[in-house]
């Protein structure tokens, strides 16, 4: 993929083997993307597909059996480029880590200090990047604790996360993520283990912060419905690679892989009939067996016979949008995206229309 | 299925006026307040609400790991409350089995899978000889999609999804009459959800068995439920068929959920109007009785509250605009205006591609 003038991460053909008692799994094969300013870009997939290992490799986060093969991370930062991947752990601790590039969890029950108060959290986290007073770290901890939208911002202070609820909780890690003005947040599931109310509103929570802020976004999700809702740019994953690349109203509205169109099709409609519900047949490959072609292919009904003899190369498609598929070939036949799911984009097209119209 | 013929079909669960409080270090936690709902026979029963309403409560009362505070469940028409003797429970209890979240904390990982199955039928003493308890194991295996052969692998050696479908197979091969499913596609993944709800549709026109579906997944309840009951800090507020409750929500606090789902598109983002605040709300659930919106709808509220929530639905909306906070009106404002850029952008990369 090209570059943009304006991209703040780039990730370039990035390989990663982990090595196991009983063998290698392949589990990244060839990942590239980049962030631009001030974007979101949501990566989706099933579990499994890399998503959060290729973000872990940007945090430097990887388990110890890890092994990269190859690529690059570059990080465009004010003070120039640096290609992470070169760095060592602790200087990346201590100049990117938390300070330029911030991350946020699944679970935040699991990425919070039970022992230690919110207040002490949010001042260790200040005061680790910076040299400021105590004082001065409280009250920006309780700015930031009133920017995530804590009304009670002294009290919060004061307690410990089991008093909070989940979506509380979340909310005092973007804190903490965000305490150190960071350039890059990376979301890896932030909302799945929440309510659909309160999920939607840690979604408006992140939005409204990048709006202010400036920030760019990474949001790992496999909920297409959180996907519609935050992302300006969509990257798709299937089995540690990224197989279709676009504009959020590329992948929605004009989606070319098979996968993608899986994908779409097995999202119930909320105004639905009651048939049968569309899934994609099969499982995702195990990555401890070499991959030959392209590794949808056996699950892929529209697959070609090239498909399982050779991988197919990333074609470019629009300025923005790109498909790892052979249908994208100008020699394969022309291939059209299942009836149901072309009537039902046709539905979000009017949809989409009609509520803008409204507004 | 008409009218008549539902009305015709037995209760098989009916909770009545259920309360469950946790006592805690002095301070009660009340986790079900008068709860009260029927299952009929193959009937599904969806039941939603945010996390710490109490779903989850509700199913381990009916089967007994929790003890109900007051009230009662009535099953088969037996009384399941007020069995002191575990085993008189147990004997009861035959005819419910639970489908639980995880399926990795629920199967023994030191057991082959088959056995896992076959464990059920040992307890209950059904089948004579071993062999004819292998044939039952293949025949539900076979159900519910895992290759027979696979009978001798470990819980580890499948996907999150297979390890479901076999949870479900060792609930299924006793042939209960009731199936309890707290969450039990919350940790899977989309493709994977489709693929066990479709087939828990399957089973249940197959066998007959009704299900109490515990979930969090608004459009996934629908999908399965005869009947769906929303949930919201131990009370049961709203009760209806699917149909009517996603079409005409009466109760706010439903409205807001149905109006949090995301939209799986990309210019429709979920409506603000609706976010709901129990504090600020004014309503006092404690204060509500059921109404009938129609036969197989109902809500639980005062009778001003019905009133004012049923009367008319555009007057409703407008005066919860007005009553909106400022800080809401600006959200929704950078909400507007994030939809135009969003549109704006659209257009310009099409703009680029010509």
């Amino acid at each position: 993929m090209s570059r943009m003038p304006e991209d703040v991460i780039e990730v370039k053909n990035l390989d990663i083997t982990f090595k196991l008692a009983t063998g290698n799994v392949h589990a990244i094969r060839g990942v590239d993307f980049h962030l631009m300013k001030n974007e979101v870009l949501a990566l989706v997939g099933e579990s499994g597909c890399g998503k959060s290992i290729s973000v872990k490799t940007i945090m430097g986060i990887l388990p110890e059996n890890a092994v990269i093969n190859s690529g690059e991370i570059l990080y465009h930062g004010k003070d120039g480029t640096v290609d992470l991947l070169s760095k060592k752990f602790s200087w990346r601790q201590k100049n990117i880590n938390g300070s330029k590039i911030s991350m946020i969890f699944q679970d935040p029950m699991t990425s919070l200090n039970p022992t230690m108060t919110i207040g002490a959290q949010l001042i260790t986290a200040i005061r680790s990047h910076e040299e400021v007073s105590k004082k001065e770290a409280y009250a920006r901890s309780i700015e930031l604790l009133r920017e995530v939208g804590i009304t009670e911002p002294e009290r919060t202070m004061g307690q410990y996360p089991h008093q909070l609820s989940g979506g509380m909780r979340q909310r005092i890690v973007i804190a903490i993520a965000l305490s150190c003005n960071p350039e890059v947040l990376i979301c890896d599931e932030p909302t799945t283990a929440l309510d659909v109310t309160i999920q939607n509103r840690i979604l408006e929570l992140i939005q409204k912060i990048r709006e202010i802020r400036g920030i760019s976004v990474i949001f790992i999700t496999h909920n297409l419905g959180v996907v519609a809702k935050i992302a300006d740019y969509v990257g798709v994953m299937y089995a540690g690679k990224i197989i279709e690349y676009g504009t959020v109203f590329d992948i929605f509205y004009d989606p070319r892989h098979p996968y993608t169109w899986g994908l779409l099709s097995a999202i119930p409609e909320i105004s639905d009939e009651k048939g049968e519900l569309y899934s994609i047949p099969g499982t995702p490959p195990n990555l401890a067996h070499e991959i030959v072609g392209d590794a949808f292919a056996p699950r892929n009904p529209y697959a070609l016979a090239i498909d399982f003899k050779a991988e197919p190369p990333l074609y470019k498609l629009s300025p923005t949008h790109y498909v790892a598929s052979w249908l994208a070939d100008e020699r394969a036949p022309k291939v059209e995206m299942p009836k149901e799911l072309k009537a039902r984009i046709e539905r979000m097209k009017q949809e989409g229309v009609d509520y803008v119209g409204e507004k | 299925m008409s009218e008549k013929s539902k009305r015709e079909k037995k209760v098989l669960l009916s909770v009545d006026d259920l309360c469950m409080y946790f006592d805690a270090k002095g301070r009660r936690v009340k986790a079900s307040e008068h709860i009260s709902f029927e299952i009929r026979e193959g009937e599904t029963y969806g039941l939603v609400g945010e996390s710490g309403s109490g779903k989850s409560t509700i199913g381990k009362c009916i089967i007994g790991l929790n003890k109900a505070t007051s009230g009662s469940i009535t099953f088969c028409g037996e009384e399941l409350t007020g069995i002191k003797s575990r085993k008189e429970y147990n004997e009861k209890l035959k005819d419910i089995q639970m489908i639980f979240q995880d399926p990795m904390s629920s199967l023994n990982p030191k057991k082959q899978v088959g056995e896992i199955v076959r464990e059920a039928l040992v307890i209950q003493k059904i089948g004579k000889s071993k062999e004819e308890q292998d044939k039952i194991v293949s025949e539900i295996l076979k159900k519910v999609g895992i290759p027979v052969e696979y009978k001798n692998r470990y819980p580890k050696d499948f996907s999150g999804g297979q390890r479901q479908r076999i949870g479900i197979a060792r609930a299924l091969v006793v042939n209960p009459k009731l199936i309890i499913a707290d969450e039990c596609i919350a940790a899977l993944d989309a493709s994977v959800q489709a693929q066990i709800v479709n087939m828990l549709r399957k089973i249940k026109e197959e066998t007959g068995t009704s299900f109490l579906f515990i979930s969090h997944d608004l459009t996934m309840v629908r999908y399965l439920s005869d009947k769906i009951g929303v949930l919201h800090l131990g009370y049961l507020l709203e009760e209806g068929e699917p149909e009517e409750l996603f079409e005409n929500p009466v109760h706010p606090y439903t409205r807001g959920l149905l109006a949090a789902i995301p939209r799986m598109n990309p210019v429709i983002l979920s409506e603000n109007n609706a976010v709901y605040d129990y504090g600020n709300s004014g309503i006092d659930y404690a204060l509500g009785d059921w109404h009938e919106v129609s036969k197989t709808h109902r809500v639980r509220c005062t009778d001003a509250e019905f009133e004012r929530w049923t009367e008319n639905k555009a007057e409703i909306k407008s005066a919860e605009k007005s009553e909106m906070k400022p800080e809401m009106k600006t959200e929704m404002k950078t909400e507007k205006k994030s939809v135009k850029d969003k549109l704006d952008a659209s257009k310009r990369v099409r703009k680029e591609q010509k």
